[in-house]
């Protein structure tokens, strides 16, 4: 099975991949949400995987199959922050579905069918939601292997396939396959690369982070962001391994338990948007001002930027009061964490935003009924109101209002100022609806009846007031 | 001019509309190869593809049966419908992916190159490389055929190529076209034709 000569079967590419000139990595999402899936990854803490791929150190470069692996495993951990790669060694055996181990084995089948003769590896993956839950790495076993650096020979190295595979199993895919040109262990064809890149180091690193803790986890420690002359800025970090300060608020309104901060002071008045998109997990936003976490003052937030089409990434938009400091808190919905990306605009000399001066509020209404939201917003030019995310067609004013309320209009409602500045979205007002009473019941019974059943407490009653007048009618 | 609009068409609509198809490592084939490990080439529709629950040995796993509808048979004598019998899929909350599995969503039409025997991992020959989306041109009707990744193929002698490397049809006229579904089936056509049978790879 290993070290046969075979003929040569893996193409050298070196020389082919062109400098990085961006990012490429790509990940395997969650293909349960049609708007921006985000990578499916390992919940943070350890994935142990057990190798039972041959202990013998025979190979090349001195290692046997099992140090060799192990030693690509080593490889990624030195650059997550919070997920490390436990392993463990067996003898040589087949994969099991039956248990919960993370497995490499050597395969000649999988599921009963065999490889594909191209095919040199592959890495089966289970996944419940949006979390990884097993992954078991399959290495073609009628295919020849070794272990060893530099170019590619004819015996594969397993420690190259295995960086790759775990990539998979971490949550990476192919930038090849994504259509980008970059040097990385992760694209789909095997290379005299023998390493991991920066590319493939990065794309981990946004999904489980760097070693440490960010250094803007605290308030007192916020970055200060610093706009290009055309008043934006685009900022990366991250919040895995962030904590919660004693005292923080929650950020749209979600406890989440990961925040890092940021710190800007406005120059001059005007509008500002600030959103998430292009992080890695489930966002929150908050915007404050104040001089200590446990005493600041909300000035705007928001969890998803949209309900439908699901995004997930964050986005506020506010006024700014000339030489205010403001402290942006970016944290994850349930203390969901990666990398993330925070987009910021500033427009000095625009017209300012609406100003919501009063909300829509919840209500109960009867089935049948009749209800209205209403905003009051300084101005504003335009409204669209949502329900449950989604625009309600015509409701394009200040007030909403449901003539003939049903069960199917029970939800949230918000509504979208907006001005030639921009648009702001108001509170969410909840619709309860109740079922209308139900008709009047008969006199309740306590007893009495027919059927022969004991005399009432009101018949005694009764009795005893009759005979209490006869008393003193016949004294009379 | 067309036939810039026409890649940048086939590059826009490739990577906006394509599922992305991830993969593992795999050796690319060339053409001649893939012609002779497949036992049907067809261009074909997704009819349906259904998610189950199933058992080898004892093991649970998660496998998608895809009915294809076949509108062209380029190699082979395939059964109607044509089945392709994957591992993984994804059953409520719960997902198995082989990484480099295609997927398959019901109106997908692609060339495909198909082992007839069920027992392979993947009834596809080379995973990624055996499948190649076909993609209508909103604005002249035509249909271009695509790698896995989404970018337009230019000759059927790229399918080897990796899947960052420009074409070289393309590198020596920049204003090459992109490969029609016809004109790809007809240099398949031409390749089993030449090639014979007893120097098939089975």
């Amino acid at each position: 099975m290993k070290n046969k000569t075979l003929p040569l079967v893996l193409c050298v590419l070196a020389g082919l991949l062109a400098a990085i000139s961006a990012w490429s990595f790509t990940y395997i999402t969650d293909q349960r949400d049609s708007g921006t899936p985000l990578p499916l990854k390992w919940p943070p803490g350890s994935v142990a995987i057990q190798i039972k791929l041959g202990s013998t150190a025979n190979l090349s470069d001195g290692t046997s199959f099992n140090t060799s692996a192990q030693a690509a495993a080593q490889m990624w951990n030195t650059h997550l922050g919070n997920l490390q790669i436990t392993t463990s060694f067996a003898p040589e055996g087949p994969a099991s579905e039956s248990n919960t181990l993370n497995e490499l084995v050597f395969a000649s089948d999988i599921f009963g069918k065999a490889f594909d003769g191209n095919t040199v590896a592959v890495t089966t993956v289970w996944s419940r939601g949006n979390e990884r839950t097993r992954a078991d790495i399959l290495y073609n076993s009628a295919r020849t292997w070794d272990s060893y650096d530099g170019p590619t020979r004819s015996a594969i190295d397993l420690q190259r396939v295995t960086l790759h595979e775990l990539g998979h199993l971490l949550g990476l895919d192919h930038p090849d396959e994504a259509g980008q040109s970059v040097q990385a262990i992760m694209n789909s064809r095997i290379s005299s690369l023998d390493s991991l890149a920066s590319d493939d180091i990065t794309g981990a690193q946004n999904i489980y982070g760097p070693a440490g803790q960010p250094a803007n986890d605290s308030f007192v420690n916020a970055a200060i962001i610093t706009l290009s002359p055309n008043n934006t800025a685009t900022l990366g970090g991250y919040n895995t391994n962030a904590t919660k300060q004693a005292g923080e608020p929650n950020h749209a309104d979600n406890a989440g338990g990961r925040s890092v901060w940021w710190r800007w002071t406005a120059p001059a008045a005007g509008p500002v948007t600030i959103d998430l998109r292009g992080s890695y997990f489930d966002t929150t936003l908050g915007v404050y001002t104040g001089t200590a976490v446990n005493s600041l003052t909300a000035i705007a937030s928001n969890d998803d930027l949209s309900a439908s089409p699901h995004i997930q990434a964050s986005s506020v938009t506010f006024n700014a009061v000339a030489g205010t400091n403001y402290f942006i808190a970016v944290d994850g919905f349930d203390a969901d964490c990666a990398g993330l990306t925070l987009n910021f605009s500033f427009s000095p000399t625009g017209p300012l935003l609406p100003v919501i001066t009063s909300q829509p509020v919840s209500a109960t209404v009867t089935t049948g009924g009749s209800v209205s939201f209403s905003v009051t917003a300084t101005g504003a030019t335009g409204y669209q109101w949502t329900f449950n995310g989604g625009n309600i067609g015509g409701a394009t004013g200040a007030t909403h209002t449901i003539s003939s309320v049903t069960a199917a209009n029970a939800g949230s409602y918000r509504v979208i100022v907006s001005n030639a500045a921009g648009s702001l979205s108001s509170d969410t007002a909840t619709l309860t609806v109740n079922a209308p009473p139900a008709p009047p019941a008969p006199p309740p019974s306590s007893g009495g009846g027919g059927g022969g059943g004991a005399p009432s407490f009101w018949f005694y009653g009764a009795l005893s007031l009759l005979g209490l007048a006869r008393l003193l009618l016949s004294r009379r | 001019m067309h036939a810039r609009r026409y890649l940048l068409t086939g590059l826009a609509l490739g990577l906006s509309l394509l599922p992305r198809l991830p993969a593992t490592t795999v050796d690319a084939p060339d053409i001649d190869s893939l012609i002779n490990q497949s036992d049907y080439v067809v261009r074909a529709v997704v009819k349906s593809a259904t998610a189950e629950w199933r058992e080898h040995a004892g093991q649970r796993y998660i496998g998608t049966r895809v009915e294809l509808e076949i509108r062209e048979v380029v190699k082979g004598a395939p059964p109607s419908p044509l089945v392709l019998d994957l591992i993984g899929g994804r059953i409520g909350e719960d997902e198995l992916a082989i990484q480099g599995m295609p997927k398959f969503h019901v109106g997908d039409e692609n060339v495909l190159f198909v082992h007839g025997e069920k027992k392979q991992m993947l009834p596809l020959v080379a995973m990624m490389h055996g499948v190649y989306p076909i993609l209508r041109d909103a604005s002249s009707g035509e249909a271009y055929v695509l790698r896995s990744n989404g970018l337009p193929l230019y000759s059927a002698q790229d399918v080897s190529l990796p899947m960052n490397r420009l074409s070289a049809v393309k590198q020596q006229n920049p204003s090459a076209r992109p490969l029609t579904a016809g004109a790809f089936i007809r240099q398949i056509r031409d390749r089993v034709a030449i090639v014979q049978p007893a120097t098939r790879e089975k």
